[in-house]
């Protein structure tokens, strides 16, 4: 009886942890052509206008299909070139027909540009998409923020101090014996 | 039997105080095994968002994790309320070496503080789900939620830490069983920690590499801390080969189980992914031998009797010099064929720069928390046991009713 009550609840959390992931998929808000050389490209954005710190997927679909195509993506925002995000493009995750970067966050306001050189039969080809005014970032001030977050540390070094101050390491002969 | 705590009634009730101890005497190993979970799943759950990618609630590094911490959780809540009840029935054996909290709640203070970890960690979790509403899915893995979420697994495992310094200090020496399972603790609290560490700055501070001087913050304090709680020859080693073990097991199964989950729902590694350990890959890989030079310096001072003073911060200032001078930045995980040739160039480029200021900055670090190490192993050992020696009586740490011999 314990065990059959346990086998539902058991079966349907199986079941998210089975479907739920391979469901996660965002939808496209905004899109844009680009023609890269040769090759027009379609460049996909799931968020619009982006906001910083907020995450989004950029999906690139060259006419033709990515078949035989390479491509690189280079992304320059106002504090230089985002390494983090920039480099060869793979498939997008759930969306295996087009490149794609899931998951990802413009890490600041301002003017962003997209390179994406794209290589393929005909030769390469760059675009270059913008300029993306990336919006500022949502929600609560960052420090108030992480100031919450930083609660449980403040109770560790309470509890350090608190245990410090009690046995006071420096006078015991247990902290200067070796044994 | 009375006891001396305000406001509890007394009520004899024999089996239930036996039960306490008994579940007590039990409780290391389940939680043992929770704190072990909490790190797997972590560790996991950074590789699922590197390799494969999507994030919902529902994932499986996410049910190792919250299982992980729940199994501790549920631990501490056990322990803590069957030990309360004990304490209300008169029993003066079950208060030994216990703390309070909530005025008339008491536990031996690792239960206490490992089951604040874990509640902290529900609550923070129900704050990331709301950031997610504002933020979209997990991009970093340094967020406000997600330091909460980090700080609480580390509260948990801190709880682990006093639970098994606890059972050290139970015996005149540590048990073989006691010994290891409070250097695995300590191993999984360290390992557990890196990767955050690694993650508050960036990787090139100035002349400075960052990941250098982590590894000389957190190494000789976790390897000296053992040292110093156990007070054992080979204790620093004993850590050392957990947590190699710990690295070893992750580093293999930890990339092949994430292949394994993403292709059995019907999803793919990411093209741009090589599949590497990403956070097995952020741990130092030569800690043993580290390790074997702490524990041969302690050895040779103790032998000669040499002070302490001096042994200590040496011991940690050599722990760091082996650290970064075999490992002078991590097996960084994405750093391969698939990086970007002018990441690579520059992450060279820094490396060589950042060498001799890095390791001098380092043997400083490794000196300071090797000394900071020891000392909060006296502490440790002070405030889950018989106070230490030369102070006791400025030490009572535990609520020994009057007249209960320990």
């Amino acid at each position: 009886m314990g065990n059959r009550s346990l086998a539902a609840p058991l079966a349907a959390l199986l079941t998210l942890v089975w479907l739920a992931p391979a469901a996660a998929h965002a939808p496209e808000a905004h899109h844009v052509v680009m023609q890269a050389g040769p090759y027009p490209v379609e460049v996909g954005f799931s968020e619009w206008p982006p906001l910083a710190e907020r995450s989004l997927d950029i999906t690139f679909t060259p006419e033709g299909g990515i078949e035989g195509k390479t491509a690189t993506l280079t992304m320059v925002g106002p504090e230089g070139t985002d390494f983090q995000n920039s480099g060869p493009l793979g498939r997008h995750p759930r969306q295996r027909d087009r490149w794609g970067l899931d998951l990802i966050a413009l890490p600041a306001e301002g003017t962003w540009t997209m390179e994406v050189e794209v290589e393929g039969p005909e030769g390469a080809g760059t675009a270059t998409v913008g300029p993306i005014e990336v919006g500022p970032r949502p929600g609560p001030p960052a420090a108030a923020a992480y100031l919450v977050g930083v609660l449980p540390l403040v109770a560790v070094v309470g509890l350090v101090v608190a245990g410090w101050r009690r046995v006071r390491p420096a006078e015991t002969s247990d902290a200067r014996s070796w044994a | 039997m009375a006891t001396t705590v305000p406001g509890i009634p007394t009520v004899p009730h024999p089996v239930l105080a036996s039960s306490a101890s008994r579940v007590r005497a039990r409780a290391g190993v389940p939680m043992l095994v929770g704190v072990l979970c909490s790190f797997l799943g972590f560790a996991w759950d950074i590789q699922w968002h590197v390799d494969v990618g999507p994030d919902t609630f529902f994932t499986a590094p996410h049910l190792v994790l919250y299982s992980g911490i729940a199994v501790t959780g549920l631990v501490c809540l056990a322990v803590t309320l069957l030990t309360t009840a004990a304490a209300r029935r008169g029993d003066p054996a079950a208060l030994v070496g216990t703390a309070a909290a909530f005025g008339s709640y008491r536990a031996p203070l690792g239960y206490l503080v490992g089951g604040f970890g874990a509640l902290s960690f529900l609550l923070y979790g129900l704050l990331d789900q709301w950031w997610h509403s504002v933020y979209g899915f997990d991009v970093a893995i340094v967020s406000p939620p997600h330091v909460g979420l980090i700080l609480s697994i580390f509260v948990t495992m801190l709880g682990g830490l006093l639970v098994f310094a606890g059972e050290v200090r139970r015996t005149e020496r540590p048990t073989p069983g006691a010994a290891v399972r409070f250097a695995a603790a300590a191993a999984i609290l360290f390992a557990f920690l890196t990767p955050t560490v690694l993650d508050t700055l960036p990787w090139f501070v100035g002349p400075i590499s960052w990941p250098g001087v982590a590894t000389s913050l957190l190494y000789p304090a976790m390897l000296l801390l053992v040292a110093s709680t156990l007070r054992l020859i080979g204790a620093a080693t004993l850590a050392a080969a957990l947590f190699l073990l710990l690295q070893a097991v992750s580093w293999v199964t930890i990339p092949w189980v994430t292949r394994e989950y993403a292709e059995a729902i019907g999803l793919f590694l990411r093209d741009t992914t090589a599949n590497r350990p990403v956070v097995p890959g952020m741990l130092p890989s030569f800690l043993l031998v580290a390790a074997l030079a702490v524990d041969g310096l302690v050895w040779a001072f103790r032998r000669n009797r040499l002070p302490v003073r001096f042994g200590v911060p040496l011991a940690g200032a050599v722990a760091a010099l082996v650290l970064n001078l075999l490992q002078p930045v991590p097996p960084l995980y994405f750093i391969g064929p698939d990086a970007p040739a002018e990441f690579l160039a520059m992450v060279e480029a820094m490396t060589s720069a950042t060498r001799i200021p890095t390791v001098v900055v380092a043997v400083i670090v490794g000196a300071v928390t090797g000394w900071f190490g020891w000392r909060l192993g006296v502490v440790l050992r002070g405030t889950t046991g018989p106070a230490p020696t030369g102070l006791a009586s400025a030490v009572q740490p535990t609520a020994v009713p009057a007249g209960v011999a320990k």
